[in-house]
């Protein structure tokens, strides 16, 4: 509890001590606990991009998969010819129990995605969570 | 009014430590998609913040429920949403469309002006557990040094 006779000068020391523990605790923590995390493979998108009829033609014979990410207007108005894998905006929806398995079975299938025009979308992270090999398409302008 | 709002800005802290812990390797990706400054260009540092930073949440949620170093408790925790409430402003400002993942079911839209709010709402609540008890502290003659 506070003390009656806090002065701004022992606010301030009080809040220093405290940034200390805290940082400590949570610094030591992890090793303490083996609680650690891990940062998923990130996509290159430079290097690892694919040009959009070439990805539609892959895709066409079954030698890879097209991940939609944009959102629904920019879809509607160019749709994937032959189809395209589309997810759930929040990253907790139910429907991802039902493709998470299915998007598993992909390992070892190049995973081609359209980004959105702006932004991210909120299954990047999962997907990336997934050890997938991924790809970036190269929409035409 | 300053021991409730102790106890809810405790309990978002302890919850949200809570949630990051279950699932460490979602909280690192999260970051990384933000693209935060310093930590998207150091992934072992993204890696570090991922893991330490639920347990600091934790701790300043147990300081502010049980009431131990309260003032500066609440100083540290309106400092940390002052700084969710600028970071969900830029993030938002650029059009990033993610969650911010802070409250798992409880808060799951996209980042937007709602969150920003929230933020900005419990850092104005925790600096006024501050700044009430000194201008008490100060109206109180016989309490002053």
């Amino acid at each position: 509890m506070s003390s009656p006779a806090e002065t701004p000068r022992t606010l301030g020391l009080g809040t220093l001590l405290t940034v200390a523990g805290l940082t400590a605790l949570s610094l030591i923590m992890p090793s303490a606990t083996g609680l650690h995390a891990e940062l998923s493979e990130p996509i290159n998108l430079l290097t690892r991009t694919i040009d959009y009829s070439l990805a539609m033609e892959n895709s066409r014979e079954g030698l890879a998969v097209i991940v939609d990410l944009r959102p629904t207007d920019d879809r509607n108005k160019n749709p994937v010819p032959d189809g395209a894998v589309i997810v759930p905006e929040q990253s907790n929806s139910p429907e991802w129990e039902k493709l998470t398995p299915l998007l598993e079975s992909l390992e070892g299938t190049p995973v081609y995605i359209i980004f959105p025009p702006s932004g991210e979308h909120p299954a990047y992270s999962k997907l990336r969570s997934l050890g997938l090999d991924l790809w970036s398409v190269e929409m035409p302008r | 009014m300053p021991l409730v709002i102790r106890l809810i800005t405790g309990g978002l802290l302890l919850y949200s430590g809570w949630l990051k812990l279950g699932d460490l390797n979602n909280f690192a990706n999260t970051l990384d998609t933000m693209q935060l400054p310093v930590l998207s260009t150091n992934p072992a540092l993204l890696v570090l913040f991922a893991e330490s930073f639920p347990w600091f949440e934790l701790g300043l949620g147990a300081l502010l429920l049980s009431g131990l170093a309260a003032r500066p408790a609440a100083l540290v925790a309106g400092a940390l949403f002052l700084a969710f409430t600028l970071l969900l402003t830029m993030l938002h400002l650029q059009g990033f469309k993610g969650e911010c993942g802070c409250l798992g079911p409880l808060l799951s839209s996209r980042i937007g002006w709602l969150h920003v709010g929230l933020d900005a709402l419990v850092a104005g609540a925790c600096f006024r557990i501050v700044f009430e008890t000194a201008q008490k502290l100060k109206q109180t003659p016989n309490l002053k040094q």
